[in-house]
């Protein structure tokens, strides 16, 4: 590595050498331990990284991580008390012309419930309401 | 790794499928990981503490339409992660041109009393400062590479830029800094 390569890398990327692009690290410790030059670039990189230290950032609030959390994914429902399986159920008690008649908004529901979701048993109850109010007919 | 910051081996992929499947102990690992850092360059970039929360809390709400769907082997999610934060930086930045703003962003004030911690806060905004009157992306190449410690790969693949203008761009922006800075004692 040239001086001046070392010292173009050392006025972009600072003193830390680890901070370098990777393909140039060995050569440039080298340089660094043979050259007197090489040191005295690194020190005035390094004077500059430490007032760009001084630059303070406060800490994300508590309040911020509580309301990204409560926009988070909730947990996949997995077995037989799943959902789905409560919504197919109880859709099977409708007989046939029941499941006809509310087949669109059932599988609007089952495709809601396929993703990531946040359907809970107060939409259940939603759709239950919204559903009953129809003439299904059956049993 | 290739010149686009394309790998393998992304240190968040398992953490990332766990939160695509709800898990709420990798969901609070995956905040702790990555807010602090993007609160940092929000708020470095903005200089505005309220508006960079705004800037974090959209931020991970892509991230959870994202997770679901992502794929892995591509761009590593960190690189996407500041991507996403910096676009929304730059948005609310455009507005800001577009309209006066009423009032300045937060600062410290200089009458509360000369104690340490003021005497600190005084200089990082001095520090904040400097970087704010540089070019545009002089600036986000020192914020990425320096404060968020990018790889000179992955903050070159934020910016689109290639990795040798990412090094002039870093070059130039630490030179206009040493000029701006000097006086200031670390």
């Amino acid at each position: 590595m040239t001086p001046e390569r070392f010292a173009a890398l050392a006025d972009a990327f600072g003193a830390d050498l680890r901070r370098w692009p990777e393909a140039d690290r060995n050569a440039a410790q080298a340089l660094v331990q043979e050259s007197t030059l090489a040191r005295a670039r690194l020190a005035e990189a390094d004077a500059l990284d430490a007032l760009l230290d001084l630059s303070r950032i406060a800490a994300p609030s508590a309040d911020l991580r509580q309301r990204i959390l409560a926009t988070a994914p909730r947990p996949r429902a997995t077995g037989p008390a799943s959902a789905r399986s409560r919504l197919l159920r109880w859709l099977s008690g409708l007989g046939a012309i029941g499941i006809l008649t509310c087949g669109a908004v059932a599988g609007a529901a089952v495709v809601a419930m396929s993703g990531p979701s946040h359907v809970d048993a107060d939409s259940l109850a939603g759709l239950y309401d919204q559903t009953n109010s129809l003439d299904v007919g059956g049993a | 790794m290739n010149a686009r910051g394309q790998t393998r081996d992304d240190p968040d992929e398992a953490l990332l499928r766990r939160v695509a499947a709800g898990d709420p102990a990798a969901i609070q690992a995956l905040i702790a990981r990555k807010l602090p850092r993007i609160c940092a360059l929000a708020s470095r970039m903005l200089g505005d503490a309220t508006e960079a929360e705004d800037v974090a809390q959209e931020a991970f709400l892509r991230v959870w339409r994202q997770a679901p769907n992502w794929r892995f082997g591509g761009a590593k999610f960190d690189t996407w992660l500041h991507r996403v934060a910096l676009n929304l930086c730059y948005d609310r930045l455009r507005k800001r041109r577009e309209r006066p703003s009423a009032e300045p962003p937060e600062q410290v004030d200089p009458a509360v009393g000369a104690d340490v911690e003021v005497e600190m806060m005084q200089t990082s905004n001095q520090v904040q400062a400097a970087l704010s009157e540089l070019p545009e992306r002089q600036r986000d190449a020192i914020l990425l590479h320096h404060y968020q410690e990018l790889s000179n790969i992955d903050a070159a693949a934020v910016l689109g830029v290639s990795v040798d203008a990412l090094e002039s761009l870093l070059a130039r922006g630490r030179r206009a800094l040493r000029v701006r800075l000097q006086g200031l004692h670390s």
